[in-house]
């Protein structure tokens, strides 16, 4: 009984590391590249577009490389084919839309250290 | 004094709309003028709104000056855009209409009229650089006729984050032709600091007639 209770202990502490240690889960992140996406002031557009989509979470503009990095929110997908189309309402082009196993945020940092 | 007359819409050569569903509000000041303007963008190529000017027109070469006023209905319109992979063009056609008050003196009487504005506008800008210009005629009743060409180009300092304040240095250039011949025709040279952040849109700058500030928020 002692070794079956050492060993049970033993899978479950296995099982928590092995947890720990396993890659995070797939955010559902989508980059999209932007052509004309040159100023704050004109790009309010499309935040304002995407923001207003039920299943946008974080969102990430980045001018100087034309990107608009979107994350689902928990349990939600992007759907890219509307974003495309909202990016372009919003008077602007897609050129590129790449989905990344990143967090916004991470993106965020990633694109500031450059 | 040439500053007088296009100020009114200064801002409104950068950007005169926003985006789809937005308000804009565009104001504008010199020593010699003042503009308010409201447009509310129905679309992501028309804006119809609202205009008030009031500015001092030069009515010969001794300094004498007549106060007008005008306040009148606009449209906005963009006529096109290019969206290159570092850059963005614009072509847009801006009009508007309404009544124009002119305050006598100087020999001149007192009188209101109807007016009439159409101007042209086109802009080129990547994150770094500027360039833009426009024709802009005005034409109304008490002998109000004026054409004015304006060219502006500039560059900013440094590339700023979407969230970032962005400071640009622009160089304005605008000639103001008279229908009286009596009147003047004037060059200005106007440098002037230009502040982007999100939603506010800021221009501070100078010249031989005194400071002017522009602003436009859009919401």
């Amino acid at each position: 009984m002692i070794k079956f209770l050492l060993v049970s202990a033993l899978s479950l502490m296995s099982l928590g590391a092995s947890a720990q240690t396993a890659p995070a889960a797939d955010p559902g992140t989508v980059k999209f590249s932007v052509n004309g996406m040159v100023c704050a002031f004109c790009a309010q557009g499309i935040e304002k577009r995407l923001t207003k989509m039920p299943e946008t979470g974080p969102l990430y503009i980045n001018l100087a490389q034309k990107v608009v990095a979107v994350q689902p929110k928990p349990g939600r997908s992007i759907d890219i084919a509307k974003v495309k189309a909202e990016i372009s309402e919003a008077g602007y082009d897609v050129t590129q839309a790449v989905p990344v196993a990143q967090t916004v945020a991470a993106i965020r940092a990633e694109m500031k250290a450059r | 004094m040439a500053t007088a007359l296009l100020t009114a819409c200064g801002a409104a050569l950068a950007l005169p709309m926003g985006h789809e569903d937005s308000w804009m509000l565009m104001l504008d000041s010199t020593p010699q003028s003042r503009g308010l303007g409201l447009n509310h963008a129905v679309t992501g190529t028309w804006a119809p709104g609202a205009t008030l000017r009031r500015w001092q027109e030069p009515i010969g070469h001794g300094g004498a000056r007549l106060l007008r006023e005008t306040a009148g209905v606009s449209l906005t319109h963009r006529l096109h855009r290019w969206n290159l992979p570092h850059a963005q063009a614009n072509l847009w056609l801006v009009g508007d209409a309404g009544q124009v008050r002119r305050q006598g003196g100087h020999g001149y009487a007192a009188g209101r009229g109807d007016y009439g504005a159409m101007a042209f506008m086109a802009d080129y800008e990547t994150t770094r650089v500027y360039v833009g210009g426009g024709l802009k005629a005005l034409r109304g009743g008490e002998g109000l006729r004026h054409d004015v060409v304006r060219v502006r180009s500039g560059f900013s300092f440094w590339e700023a984050e979407y969230e970032g304040t962005q400071p640009w240095f622009i160089v304005e250039a605008e000639r103001t032709r008279y229908g009286n011949a009596a009147m003047r025709e004037g060059t200005r040279f106007t440098p002037m600091l230009r502040f982007i952040n999100r939603r506010f849109f800021v221009e501070i700058g100078a010249n031989r007639d005194g400071g002017m500030f522009n602003l436009m928020f859009n919401h």
